[in-house]
């Protein structure tokens, strides 16, 4: 009996161990249902594991989610601070998305809105082809851009809704506003737009070196070169083997493979 | 003035029939038949034949640091300083050896002391060299007679077809320049060059070196090279004057000095001509070592010797040929100067000069900051479209500062770079001609430290400062405060980006206005005591 106690202890702090080092995963609490838009074979959740939402919120946020299930699978999902092992870093939270989409998903195209208390960044995590190429990189970040003010102040629900919103019109070919697109081409247009006409401007005024063989071109020259002669005076030998090249031989395919998804985050 | 035979009216060289021509008889008369028409002033000048010789052009004493010259150097062996005698001096001491120099009417503008000949007697209203509008000083002397000329063959309306051809690629030029009154103001005028002779006899040798490989052995095989060169190089030409600035006489030239001929004073007239004020020795090591660089190449190119990687300074300097024989030779330049005030209402003077043989033009062309302004901007919305809305292109706000101050780092070091250069012009120091008569200037002292000081200082007051720090302190105070205490918001980065791009943008306008410095330059002072506008070409 006691050996059975001292087991379930050992058990039971295994456990614990293996729940604090586990990233988010696994049956935790907070995991809203799962909505399966039997149309296009694609699920929705929200898994709040750094307990964000209110139990409306969380319903509000799956069905805001299920609407996105025409496109991919959609998941919003939080990260409780001290829970992500990958680090304190944009690609951090990134792998949360990796790791996330690996577990649940696993289908061909997923979407996924994480907000991680732990890094602090909020990331917009897309996984396909089909997906990608419209909710592209650089419309996570504007997307991230959008919302980061919300998580800022502490208003997550907002952030989410609005992001999942905004990824809504973005697949379904809607326009949303980008300020930081705006912005930033602005800024980049005009440095460089100084910088290349300056490089122009000066190219058109500059007063062009005339070449030797030109400064000569009318030069009365006559060069005349006799005896020439080559001697050896000396041959040094030094070991330098070439770089061994493999010969031959099939390598062979790599394919397939997981290699991660990508997307677009911002500090909040 | 020179007299036609038929009526006696005033003679002048004309382009097209190569020869002087009489605008009233219409008669055409060879250069070489006619011989000036003295006037009372000139019948009052007395040719003496007693010339002391070549020794008398030259200081015994140099000028720089007083030391004795004591053999046939024409530079001092002490403090570099040239030891030729400006020419008018050299004229005086000489006692006007009348093969060697030639009556002149010169004409001095009062404001820079800048000098031209005519060899008509009507009175110059306008200085090529600092662009002034003013009655010009004449008198009458002796120039040193150069042994050829090369006349005219581009007449001046063949050179404004250049001008303008070369104005429609300077988009940015400011429009005054491209004003029918500038235009109009191009002045033919024979400037001085030094021809050398040069030629190198002898045995060179070099060594050469080949690599290979043999299987895992690298083999690198010394040569020694060597071969009789007999090499000629005539009629290399370098300016001989201080009013031409080196960029401009080495942009316009080379000219064909196979259809030179032997001078004769005719060929100036209805033209103007710049006097030589600049020792022949001053450009000789340049001409020796373009040829130098030229014979290298031959030689690399002598059968069996191209595969050793021949290179280096020490090679070229084995092929330095020896000077035998130096000409003074009158080429034709058209020549124009815009005077033009800067923001500290200083004047300036840009020119513009056309080989009046070939037709090739090289000028100071400034760069409207309105012009640029606008073009920049209007560079900028296209490219802003293009990335926007055509390559969809996004970044985030922290990569948008990045680029900013990396690109505005960049351009505060173009900034600095002109600065030097900015120094070098304006004193001179670009101009070998220039900084032999600045030493002549100064004459003997004994303080060269406290020059060099003087000259420090005056470079230090002279550049200005790009603030490079600018961008470094905005992206490192906002990259540091993301870092330490969590600043989020895009509205730093956007402000950092701003701010650094109001710098580049800024910086960019004060990289042209002073680049505009660059193609503009400072009054001449020559201190030396000509032109004739009334000159039909």
């Amino acid at each position: 009996m006691q050996r059975f106690k001292r087991l379930l202890a050992v058990l039971a702090l295994l456990l614990i161990v293996v729940a604090v080092i586990r990233p988010v995963s696994g049956e935790a609490a907070n995991l809203s249902d799962i909505d399966e838009n039997t149309a296009t074979g694609y699920c929705a959740f929200v898994y709040d594991d750094a307990e964000l939402f209110t139990k409306n919120e969380l319903n509000a946020l799956l069905d805001k989610a299920y609407e996105l299930t025409d496109f991919a699978d959609t998941f919003v999902v939080t990260v409780q601070k001290g829970n992500n092992p990958y680090g304190k870093t944009e690609s951090a939270t990134k792998k949360i998305g990796d790791d996330m989409y690996l577990e649940y998903s696993n289908s061909k195209n997923c979407i996924m809105f994480i907000i991680d208390m732990h890094t602090k960044y909020i990331y917009v995590y897309r996984y396909g082809d089909d997906v990608k190429s419209t909710l592209t990189s650089g419309k996570c970040d504007t997307i991230t851009d959008n919302v980061y003010d919300y998580a800022a102040d502490g208003d997550y629900y907002t952030c989410a809704s609005i992001a999942l919103d905004q990824m809504s019109k973005v697949l379904q070919g809607q326009h949303i506003a980008q300020p930081m697109k705006v912005a930033s081409n602005l800024f980049i247009a005009f440095v460089v737009g100084f910088v290349v006409m300056y490089l122009v401007a000066l190219s058109k005024s500059k007063v062009g070196k005339t070449s030797d063989e030109e400064m000569l071109k009318y030069a009365a020259i006559s060069f005349a070169a006799n005896n020439p002669s080559d001697v050896i005076t000396g041959t040094t030998k030094t070991y330098c083997p070439r770089s061994s090249g493999s010969g031959g031989g099939h390598r062979g395919g790599g394919g397939g493979g997981f290699h991660g998804g990508g997307g677009g985050g911002h500090r909040f | 003035m020179y007299a036609c035979p038929n009526c006696s009216g005033n003679l002048k060289f004309n382009i097209e029939k190569q020869a002087l021509f009489c605008d009233f008889c219409n008669a055409v008369v060879d250069p070489y038949s006619v011989v000036k028409e003295r006037d009372a002033e000139e019948g009052d000048l007395k040719v003496k034949d007693d010339a002391a010789g070549v020794a008398a052009l030259y200081y015994d004493e140099c000028p720089g640091c007083g030391a004795k010259r004591e053999g046939d150097e024409t530079v001092c062996t002490y403090c570099g300083t040239s030891l030729a005698k400006p020419v008018q001096q050299a004229v005086a001491d000489v006692g006007s050896n009348a093969e060697d120099y030639y009556d002149v009417t010169f004409f001095r503008c009062p404001q820079c002391g800048g000098e031209i000949i005519t060899e008509d007697n009507d009175a110059a209203a306008f200085c090529s060299f600092c662009g002034a509008s003013t009655i010009l000083d004449r008198r009458i002397s002796k120039a040193r007679r150069p042994k050829f000329i090369i006349p005219f063959k581009k007449t001046k309306k063949d050179c404004m077809d250049a001008y303008g051809k070369f104005m429609k690629s300077a988009f940015f030029a400011p429009d005054e320049m491209k004003s029918e009154k500038c235009v109009d103001s191009f002045r033919g005028i024979y400037m001085p060059f030094w021809t050398y002779q040069t030629s190198k006899r002898g045995n060179v040798s070099m060594n050469g070196t080949r690599v290979y490989h043999r299987g895992d052995y690298k083999y690198t095989e010394n040569h020694a090279l060597s071969a009789d060169i007999d090499m000629e190089y005539d009629n290399v030409s370098f300016d001989a004057s201080s009013n031409f600035a080196d960029n401009l006489s080495q942009g316009i030239s080379p000219f064909d000095h196979s259809v030179q001929q032997e001078f004769t004073p005719s060929f100036l007239s209805g033209f103007y001509a710049d006097t030589n004020d600049v020792a022949d020795n001053i450009y000789q090591e340049d001409a020796k070592k373009l040829i130098a660089r030229d014979a290298f190449k031959k030689y690399k190119n002598i059968p069996g010797f191209g595969k050793y990687g021949l290179s280096g300074d020490n090679n070229v300097n084995k092929l330095l040929p020896d000077v035998h024989n130096r000409f003074l030779t009158m080429l034709p330049v058209w020549f124009m100067s815009i005077r033009s005030k800067d923001k500290k209402g200083e004047d300036r003077v840009s020119y513009t000069v056309v080989n009046g043989q070939t037709g090739k033009i090289v000028g100071d062309v400034p760069i409207s900051v309105k012009k640029y302004v606008i073009a920049a901007t209007v560079l900028s919305l296209i490219l802003f479209v293009i990335l926007n809305f055509v390559l969809n292109f996004t970044i985030v706000p922290k990569t948008a500062l990045f680029i900013s101050a990396v690109v505005s780092f960049i351009m505060a070091g173009i900034f600095s770079s002109h600065e030097s250069k900015i120094v070098d012009r304006e004193l001179g120091d670009d101009d070998k001609g220039l900084q032999q008569i600045k030493r002549s200037k100064e004459g003997p002292s004994n303080n060269i430290a406290l020059k060099k000081k003087q000259e420090q200082q005056l470079k230090k007051s002279m550049k200005e400062k790009s603030y490079f720090w600018i961008p470094l302190i905005i992206c490192g105070v906002i990259l540091g405060a993301e870092y330490t205490v969590g600043l989020v918001s895009d509205t730093w980065f956007y402000g950092g980006a701003m701010a650094i791009m109001a710098y580049t943008v800024w910086c960019v306008i004060r990289i042209v206005s002073r680049y505009n410095r660059l193609t503009t330059r400072k009054l001449p002072q020559f201190n030396k005591t000509g032109g004739d506008d009334s000159a039909k070409i």
